[in-house]
């Protein structure tokens, strides 16, 4: 083929591929990149992969703010707020850092203000207990167990019960937990221990007086 | 820590019953073993009681207030192609203008240089979506208003000499 044909070729297979709604919708990311790869095309401004990063975690920002928090309500406010702040802050990420531990960082934060807000304005929402509604045993055993290991979570203060949230629901390693906390791993370690003690005490407890 | 724990030191580390420098020490090695921290969990009663937690997913409507969050808050790409593309038309306008009213060597080149400033920016949009791709089109662009300033001028000389021809 002569160079000018295969010039032409190429030059239509370059706007044929141009989407068909430029300028209106942007270049197609592909959804399979890493995240650092993501992060490369969010910060040269492209959307598509800012929302494929949220995509990526917006089931754990709103997991661990639903634990921390105990209601759908606030898990929503504090997920979103995590969410928003992360897009907006891309630029500000430090690439020697884990990604997603930041994530954590900013997720744990907002549930932090959610504390100091609701703290200040002297109100704790209602819980969201499911209701245990009639079925098979072992579905509604599983379900009272699982009430059961909420309302043991919620009796713990915000710091242990973030400890266990990471290590043992989100499977952080310790010294990303350390990472998250912006505490030394000496002080993570006791608050580890300290929460596994107590969240075995406060199960045993509502267990307790779930029989009696 | 190099070796992997016994079982026994495993446990105390799991019952917080170590000190605290043997402990971060322990906890280090389970950070990177994947069989040793698999061992502590399976000597730690909060794994198997945290198993026991219920399914949590987000509500849909979440990715869409998240998504609509980014979308008002950010200045939209979009827009900026649309503009950098109305933009460029202009040019190309103007230089269409240019060479209709002024068809001398003057009018031309203005022309010229408005139809490369037109297509460039036109394409630099483009550039800015397909990076690559644009890369490659930008010396086309560049080229194309070139040439057709040269054919012009050649046409123009070819009539003005034909002119003078028929004059004389």
């Amino acid at each position: 083929m002569p160079v000018g044909s295969t010039a032409l070729v190429q030059a239509l297979h370059f706007f044929s591929a141009i989407p068909k709604e430029f300028p209106l919708a942007p270049f197609q990311v592909n959804a399979s990149l890493d995240v650092q790869e993501l992060l490369q095309e969010a910060l040269r401004g492209d959307e598509r992969a800012k929302a494929l990063i949220v995509e990526r975690y917006v089931k754990q920002v709103y997991r661990f703010c639903f634990r921390m928090l105990g209601n759908e309500e606030d898990a929503m406010d504090a997920a979103q707020e995590t969410l928003l702040k992360l897009v907006r802050n891309l630029g500000n990420f430090d690439p020697s850092r884990r990604f997603s531990t930041w994530v954590f960082s900013i997720a744990r934060n907002n549930c932090i203000d959610m504390f100091r807000k609701r703290s200040k304005q002297g109100s704790m929402p209602e819980r969201d207990i499911k209701d245990e509604g009639p079925g098979p045993l072992d579905i509604a055993e599983k379900e009272q167990r699982a009430t059961h290991l909420r309302a043991a979570l919620e009796s713990l203060s915000p710091r242990h019960r973030e400890v266990l949230l990471l290590y043992h629901f989100e499977h952080l390693k310790y010294r990303e937990i350390a990472e998250v906390l912006q505490q030394p791993m000496g002080t993570v370690m006791n608050r580890i221990f300290r929460a596994r003690r107590d969240l075995r005490l406060a199960y045993d407890a509502i267990i307790r007086e779930a029989r009696s | 820590m190099n070796q992997h724990p016994p079982d026994s030191q495993l446990a105390l580390f799991v019952d917080g019953k170590l000190d605290e420098s043997t402990s971060v020490d322990l906890a280090m090695h389970l950070d990177s073993c994947p069989a040793c921290r698999q061992r502590a969990a399976s000597m730690d009663p909060c794994t198997e009681l945290c198993s026991r937690a219920e399914h949590i997913e987000p509500p849909p409507e979440l990715m869409h207030r998240v998504l609509a969050g980014i979308a008002s808050s950010s200045p939209s790409a979009s827009t900026v192609h649309i503009h950098s593309v109305w933009l460029g038309l202009f040019f190309l306008l103007l230089a269409s203008l240019m060479l209709f009213l002024w068809g001398d060597p003057t009018g031309l080149m203005a022309g010229a240089l408005s139809g490369l400033g037109g297509l460039g920016v036109s394409l630099s949009a483009l550039g800015r979506i397909l990076p690559t791709e644009g890369l490659i089109c930008m010396p086309i662009a560049s080229l194309v208003p070139v040439l057709c300033f040269l054919a012009l001028y050649v046409m123009q000389s070819n009539e003005n000499g034909s002119i003078g021809a028929r004059s004389t």
